[in-house]
């Protein structure tokens, strides 16, 4: 069976910077070779450090960036052959902050109803599909005519999947959706999307610094680390027994809430490495606690056993 | 003596009000923690100290002081804004101007409040860079904000709130747009400065795991209004309001439940405007027929709650 989503060998980058001596600076590879892919009705999440490329990795399959190199294939037929706005219905995002997300002078009907406008569907239907979708996530007729403002921040991210999802996409992609919101809040909308899956048969990606949710929420996660995938699983074994010393890191530093505990002494220390000069051999090794010669100059591939893949040489 | 001392705080539109009635007081080198509910009114406290309210807006007090000098009086605030007082903003894009270098910006923090020469300004610049971590500061001090990662703005940001050696900082969810490596290590910078330069912090967070190691005490607030103030063994060992209570059962634990499990929340949604009543009651588990007059802030054990049943 082919996956919704196969992404193969991705290369993305950014240029560098230009102008006066700047002019012919290399260009900054954000995504290094990265390969994943996305079943039917699956949760992948990507978890990494901040500047990984996480967010780089979600507008390319968003179509909104033109790889470098390799591939990005929906249903099989690669996303460069398809027209943007036949890829704008089938795969949509949530941004992580609903305040800049929504046009603040629109009202919810009509930032909701603007996928269908676009896609000339008649006024009277139009108004009948969005009050549906307002029901299902939770809102009501008294929110159609309210304004971004007049709406808390859950209301708000409510709002922004029901306009992800009006055109029934396949694949939501969600960049951090809940990280400004309280935890209650953060359930009731992460519940919402589950639900929805369920009902919709919908394939998240979910970008995520909270490893409980993602554990709770992914049937897989890749762990990234500045431009690749260092560890590939799923999500509760990866996270019950990190393999690779970047995942053991996040692990560790991972908090609950205990006021009898200090914070975390064990940390990467080091440097978030430089992409405009990247280090050699494995990208992490300036900061592992464990490398070794070898990990200086040959970089590992990922490598699968019992279902879990790791990039390192230990 | 409380370094600050803040009573019967309001901020509110001209319809509305939005923060009621907020104390809060805090020692030299103490950290309290500000959590609670998306939309409670955490960041508008801290603009109200601050005297950055947007337009629309109005602060108004019964106390405000810091350290003996009236938070009331916009000349004043404006004074130490910045120098005795820095804040971190949630999101360091909107607080760094884009089209100047991080050096530029930093120097000009210092050389406002400090006069002092370019030299003395990017010496500091350098140092403070190396103590958040940020290494190759040269180089760094050169660039713009947005060749910056996420998590080196933030640093960078913070840097640029530490330039001026303040006594207060007040950081309003300075590590939510971080990995949980990074947000450790700035966490653990703003404890040793704590610890060597008595630096007073006010945390707003929603990440109750970071409040709960962070704070010496912890102020919980809902609709508006402090719901709960008290140590941090107390509000996260034995919350006494119910809102904390049910605010707590919905953190999710790694590794404490099987996977699609669904998490746990508070039902329902915080009220927008101001209901007759305690504001919680609609969603409280433990609600009665007294809760229909609104409690005040009592005193409990080892702090204060706003319930009638809290003791
Ligand atoms: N428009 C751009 N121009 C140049 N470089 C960029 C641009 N956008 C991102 N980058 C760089 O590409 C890398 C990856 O950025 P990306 O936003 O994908 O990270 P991320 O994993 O989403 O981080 P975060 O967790 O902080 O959101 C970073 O080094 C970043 O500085
Ligand atoms: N300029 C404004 N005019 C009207 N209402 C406002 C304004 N600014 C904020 N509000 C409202 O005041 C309330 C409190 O806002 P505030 O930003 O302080 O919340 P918060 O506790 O910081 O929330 P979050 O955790 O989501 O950051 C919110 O309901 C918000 O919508
Ligand atoms: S006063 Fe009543 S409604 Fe309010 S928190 Fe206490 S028990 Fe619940
Ligand atoms: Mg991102
Ligand atoms: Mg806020």
């Amino acid at each position: 069976m082919t996956p919704l989503l196969e992404i193969e060998d991705l290369v993305c980058r950014y240029p560098g910077r230009r102008g006066g001596f700047f002019r012919h600076a290399r260009p900054i590879h954000a995504i290094n070779g990265v390969s994943l892919s996305v079943g039917e009705g699956e949760v992948v999440a990507l978890v990494g450090e901040s500047g990984c490329g996480k967010s780089t990795l979600a507008r390319a399959m968003l179509g909104l960036l033109k790889p470098a190199a390799g591939a990005i294939r929906l249903d099989g037929t690669p996303l460069a052959a398809m027209t943007r706005r036949e890829l704008a219905r089938r795969i949509l995002p949530v941004f992580q902050d609903p305040y800049s997300s929504l046009n603040p002078s629109k009202t919810v009907e009509s930032i909701v109803g603007l996928p269908l406008r676009l896609n000339r569907v008649p006024a009277e239907e139009r108004r009948r599909i969005v009050r549906a979708m307002l029901m299902r996530v939770g809102l009501s007729e008294r929110h159609l005519a309210r304004r971004p403002h007049q709406l808390s921040g859950g209301q708000r991210q409510r709002v922004a999947i029901a306009r992800a999802l009006i055109m029934e996409p396949k694949l939501v992609v969600c960049d951090e959706p809940t990280s400004s919101l309280d935890v209650s809040v953060q359930a009731q909308i992460l519940n919402l999307l589950m639900q929805l899956r369920r009902e919709l048969r919908l394939s998240y990606v979910l970008i995520s610094h909270n490893l409980a949710v993602v554990e709770r929420l992914a049937d897989r996660v890749a762990i990234m680390y500045f431009g690749r995938i260092v560890e590939e699983g799923p999500a509760a074994a990866v996270f019950a027994r990190p393999r690779h010393p970047y995942t053991q890191a996040l692990r560790s530093a991972a908090l609950s809430p205990d006021p009898d505990q200090p914070l975390p002494s064990a940390g990467l220390g080091g440097e978030v490495p430089d992409p405009a000069a990247p280090p050699s051999g494995c990208a992490f090794h300036p900061r592992c606690p464990h490398a070794m010669d070898r990990c200086r100059v040959e970089t590992p591939d990922l490598r699968e056993v019992n279902g879990i893949a790791v990039a390192c040489h230990l | 003596m409380s370094l600050l001392d803040i009573g019967g705080l309001w901020v509110e539109t001209a319809q509305l009000p939005l923060v009621r009635d907020v104390d809060l007081s805090l020692a030299r080198g103490e950290t309290l923690c500000l959590a609670g509910e998306s939309g409670s009114g955490k960041s508008l406290t801290a603009l109200a100290l601050m005297d950055l309210l947007g337009p629309g807006l109005r602060r108004r007090a019964t106390r405000a002081r810091f350290d003996g000098i009236d938070l009331l009086d916009r000349g004043a605030t404006q004074r130490l804004r910045g120098s005795r007082i820095a804040m971190i903003f949630q999101e360091p894009m909107t607080a760094l101007n884009p089209v100047f270098t991080i050096g530029t910006q930093l120097e000009a923090v210092y050389r406002r409040h400090r006069g002092g020469g370019r030299a003395e300004a990017r010496r500091r610049a350098l140092h403070l860079l190396e103590r958040v971590g940020i290494g190759a500061p040269e180089r760094r001090l050169a660039q713009f904000p947005h060749e910056l990662s996420g998590g080196l703005r933030q640093r960078a940001m913070i840097a640029m709130a530490l330039m001026c050696q303040p006594d207060l900082l007040i950081a309003d969810e300075p590590t939510t747009a971080l990995d949980v490596t990074v947000q450790a290590e700035i966490l653990r910078l703003l404890e040793d400065l704590q610890r060597e330069l008595g630096l007073a912090l006010i945390l707003i967070t929603h990440d109750l795991g970071v409040a709960s190691r962070m704070a010496d005490r912890c102020a919980v607030m809902y609709a508006g209004e402090i719901v709960e103030n008290a140590d941090r063994a107390t509000v996260f060992r034995a919350p006494r309001h119910p809102y904390t209570q049910a605010l707590l059962r919905c953190i999710p634990i790694l590794g404490s439940a099987a996977p699609g499990t669904p998490l746990l929340d508070i039902p329902g949604v915080m009220p927008s405007g101001v209901e007759a009543g305690c504001a919680f009651r609609a969603r409280c588990t433990s609600a009665a027929a007294e809760c229909t007059t609104a409690p005040p802030l009592r005193p409990v054990e080892r702090g204060s709650a706003r319930c009638w049943f809290a003791s």
